[in-house]
């Protein structure tokens, strides 16, 4: 399945890039701003930093099985029952992060632009396309991924031009005015959002130059960290330290107030389908790193069928939220957060410990190897 | 109907086993026509096993007996120098070229009848070699399914009692079209010669441009009853040797019964044939092609059709036209950007005039949302089925603009633009505010250079309408990610259709949105695989005041 597939560092961190922070870019900053108010940039890059390094310990995990994705090397290290139980865990785990980007979009998409359309319609119309794509192969999705990201780093970088007028530097607070606990506490909430990068578990095996996979790993997570930062930091300079806080989307509020000689206003529509295909590329990688788990963990020789009820899955999962605001408390409270870093972490860590065992007993059956 | 004695007597001089099974089917074949079809029919299948007899009358019979007495299939008998040997010149009326056959009768019959020709097979090729007037082109044919291929396709054939063996002699010259400026490619600047019917004279064409040894061309026989001559052009040492293989390879496998136009081979070499897009890029133009052949491509010319076909292409490739080469590079560039400005509103003008509309009024300023609305006030339909009439509409009368007669078509235009429209708006069942969005996209697919790309957008945009009518930008976002998704996914001939832009190499995008002037243009394009990747010195070719020269 993977020996012909080959991906350029470039493509390799746009996905990364787009990966980790378009999602957080609709749920994340609320509560950053009610936590730590404006100084919510400052827990994004923190969080960014922490959840970099779960991504970075899943690139070297990776590094260390040749050309073998999560559950491949799963089964490889830990023979087939336990391996298989850890690639169900990561595909499990990936199907989840699905499910929940899929309910943002559907939320979203019904609340702002298709009011009374049923969101399983909605959802499954997404799904279709995400599985096509998914279907055609992670180089389709990673080619679309380079055109998601230049469409949305435009936007975002035109985006400060365009609500110029609305930014007021007088209702700025001074630097860390709630002192560095509150930050501490919102970097908390960013941190398992940065830490799905532990994602490249699946992609880095695809890297046509693997030396360089830190490099490129750190570029799309150093984009996605500056663009994020960006928009929040925005959404202070816009609304104030306090305001922020009580919009469920802020960053949303922000595009709201784009006016351009009075003439070019209320564009979000335009700028949610830029984020809508940045959502696409996410939903995209999580189904592809379950699909392809699945198929590995049952020794399946296509990732195809499996994404097919993996899509099925995830729409059903999907189901199951009473809305955004039920996600939001799931993914701010501290049972959730810490449960998504321990798999973040545990994962490549289990990894890590087989292949050194192995290593280590393969030294102790020829000590002259 | 025609004694088949002739034949029996060829059949029983070969002396093969197939011969008896020959000489079962003709039972019957002179009184019964239909037998007499069948029993060509045979020989047709076997024509590739069937010598060629030394009694020029028995070829001859069994010759008619296959091409079923053609009348323009012409024969002429006469008998060869002192020795008086006889001998027979066969050749297809109109196909040959009627003084190039004068000239060869008046060589063999009056020039040199009081000369000794030779009477074996290579002494009389080499003699005719030497003295006849078709010189070197003399070939000898060694059975009768290259007779009759060689005799349709234009050539003479001669043929001497005594030898197994014809010569043909090539005198193809039929009527073709002179070359003129492409109905759909025309320019402004640039050359006003086109391609035309005749395989042969189009290669010409391309020699006239690339006047190098290295231009390759290789020539196939395509299609089982149209024998098509088809040719593979391409520049050694600039075109890839794999790429140039896989186009020879694609060629050769194609098995079909008749080639009557390049699109047949399109469809039959190129990389997904289920989709809309052309991965196989179709010109009338020689100076295109040429183009292209200096960019590492191969070109496949058709006989019978001015259409050439170039590959691999790209997606980009059918939004460049050859005068932005030939134009100044900010004029070249500034028109390339308003071709992808409307090659958007070719795709989404109905749809998003349809989503904004219906689903997102509050993108609109007051003033131009109340005039749209007054406009649309008392129209009956919905905006999307509105705007499916219209497209449905446009579409049809552009068909019938291209398929009636060029008086008849231009009426046929006033009648629908003109009356159908304001009638249409004036009865109250479209508004003239999507009158207006129909003619602008309509405008904008024209604005696309390649033909079939354009193509490929119309038939997008039903799909797009649709969309968006049911699901306003959402639908359209989601639509827009599918046909991303699957030009992604496309290759032509192991080339990405998206390249330059998907995967990215920023070094072609030189000649992407914009065209950098041609001093800096120094690389032929990355993501083309080729042998020489410099295309020229700029240190030598960049302008410079004369101070600094």
């Amino acid at each position: 399945m993977s020996r012909h597939i080959q991906m350029s560092g470039g493509l390799f961190a746009c996905m990364m890039c787009i990966f980790s922070y378009t999602a957080a870019i609709l749920l994340l900053p609320s509560a950053l701003f009610k936590l730590a108010g404006q100084s919510a940039w400052v827990a994004v890059v923190l969080g960014a930093a922490a959840g970099g390094l779960i991504g970075l310990f899943a690139v070297y995990v990776a590094l260390r099985n040749p050309r073998m994705s999560a559950a491949q090397s799963a089964r490889y290290l830990m023979g087939k029952w336990l391996g298989g139980a850890v690639g169900l865990l990561y595909a499990g785990f990936f199907i989840w992060i699905y499910a929940l980007s899929l309910r943002q979009i559907v939320d979203f998409v019904q609340i702002m632009l298709l009011p009374g359309t049923p969101n399983w319609v909605i959802a499954a119309l997404m799904a279709i396309v995400v599985l096509y794509g998914v279907w055609e192969g992670i180089e389709v999705t990673a080619r679309v991924a380079f055109q998601a990201l230049v469409a949305i780093t435009v936007a975002v970088l035109a985006l400060p031009m365009l609500v110029y007028p609305e930014i007021r530097a007088t209702q700025v607070e001074p630097f860390l005015w709630r002192g560095m606990p509150a930050v501490y506490d919102a970097t908390w909430l960013v941190v398992p959002w940065f830490g799905e990068s532990m994602i490249a578990l699946t992609f880095v095996q695809y890297l046509k130059n693997r030396r360089l996979a830190y490099r490129w790993f750190l570029v799309g997570l150093g984009m996605a960290t500056f663009l994020l930062t960006l928009l929040v930091a925005l959404g202070t300079l816009v609304f104030g330290p306090d305001l922020p806080g009580r919009f469920v989307f802020p960053v949303y509020m922000v595009i709201q107030q784009i006016s351009v000689a009075r003439f070019i206003e209320r564009i979000e529509v335009v700028l949610i389908m830029v984020w809508l295909s940045g959502m696409f590329i996410k939903l995209s990688m999580c189904q592809y790193a379950s699909a392809e788990a699945i198929s590995h963990a049952f020794g399946l020789g296509t990732h195809r069928w499996p994404a097919v009820v993996m899509a099925v899955v995830g729409v059903l999962i999907t189901e199951m939220f009473k809305g955004t605001l039920d996600a939001f408390h799931l993914t701010t409270s501290p049972v959730y957060v810490l449960t998504t870093i321990a798999i973040e972490v545990g994962i490549p860590l289990v990894l890590l410990i087989a292949s050194l065992l192995r290593s280590a007993s393969q030294r102790k059956e020829s000590p002259h190897a | 109907m025609k004694s088949l004695q002739p034949v029996r007597d060829y059949l029983r001089w070969w002396r093969d086993p197939r011969a008896t099974l020959l000489g079962g089917v003709l039972a019957g074949a002179e009184e019964n026509s239909r037998k007499r079809e069948q029993a060509a029919l045979h020989f047709i299948d076997e024509a590739k096993s069937l010598p060629i007899s030394p009694e020029p009358a028995q070829n001859w019979a069994v010759l008619q007996l296959m091409l079923g007495a053609a009348p323009d299939v012409v024969m002429r008998e006469f008998t060869l120098g002192t020795g008086k040997l006889p001998a027979m010149l066969l050749f297809t009326d109109n196909m040959a070229k009627r003084t190039e056959v004068t000239a060869m009768l008046d060589s063999m019959m009056v020039r040199l009848r009081d000369e000794q020709f030779p009477t074996g097979a290579e002494p009389l090729e080499q003699y005719l070699k030497e003295r006849s007037i078709t010189g070197a082109d003399v070939t000898p044919v060694k059975n009768l399914s290259d007779v009759t291929t060689k005799l349709l396709t234009g050539d003479v054939v001669l043929m001497a009692k005594g030898l197994q063996v014809a010569f043909r002699m090539p005198a193809t010259g039929f009527e073709h079209r002179t070359p003129e400026e492409p109905a759909a490619e025309p320019v402004v600047r640039g050359p006003k010669e086109g391609f035309v019917e005749t395989g042969a004279v189009n290669i010409a064409l391309v020699r006239r441009r690339l006047h190098d040894p290295r231009l390759r061309v290789e020539s196939f026989t395509i299609g089982k009853r149209s024998n098509t001559p088809v040719t593979m052009v391409y520049l050694a040492g600039v075109a890839w040797p794999e790429m140039v293989d896989e186009v020879r390879r694609r060629l050769k496998r194609i098995n079909i019964d008749g080639v009557i136009e390049s699109g047949y081979i399109e469809e039959l070499i190129e990389d997904a044939p289920g989709s809309p897009f052309p991965l196989v890029k179709s010109t009338e133009r020689p100076d295109v092609v040429a183009g292209e052949l200096l960019e590492g491509r191969v070109a496949i010319i058709t006989d019978g059709t001015p259409h050439a076909l170039v590959v691999p292409t790209t997606f980009t490739s059918g939004m460049q036209a050859s005068e932005d080469y030939y134009q100044k590079w900010p004029m070249a560039s500034f028109t390339r950007m308003l071709r992808y400005l409307f090659l958007v509103v070719a795709l989404l003008g109905p749809a998003s005039f349809i989503a904004v509309t219906t689903y997102h009024q509050e993108m609109l300023p007051t003033q131009l949302l109340l005039s749209i609305m007054s406009a649309r006030e008392g129209v009956p339909f919905p905006a999307m089925v509105e705007a499916l009439m219209m497209e449905i509409a446009f579409e049809a009368l552009r068909e019938a603009g291209v398929r009636l007669p060029k008086p008849v078509g231009q009426a046929v235009s006033i009648v629908g633009a003109l009356v159908i429209g304001e009638a249409a708006v004036q009865a109250g069942l479209v508004s003239p505010i999507l009158v207006i969005v129909v003619a602008v996209t309509g405008i904008a697919s024209f604005v696309i250079p390649m033909f079939p790309l354009a193509l490929a957008l119309r038939l997008l945009r039903f799909p797009m309408i649709i969309l968006a009518g049911s699901f306003g930008f959402y639908g359209i976002t989601l639509g827009l990610i599918a046909i991303s998704i699957h030009l992604a996914s496309l290759r032509s001939f192991g080339v990405p259709y998206m390249a330059p832009t998907m995967p990215a190499t920023p070094t072609d995008f030189k000649d992407l949105f914009i065209r950098v002037p041609w001093w800096a243009l120094v690389n032929r394009p990355k993501f083309m695989p080729v042998m020489n990747r410099k295309r020229q010195e700029p240190e030598r070719n960049k302008p410079a005041p004369p101070d600094e020269q």
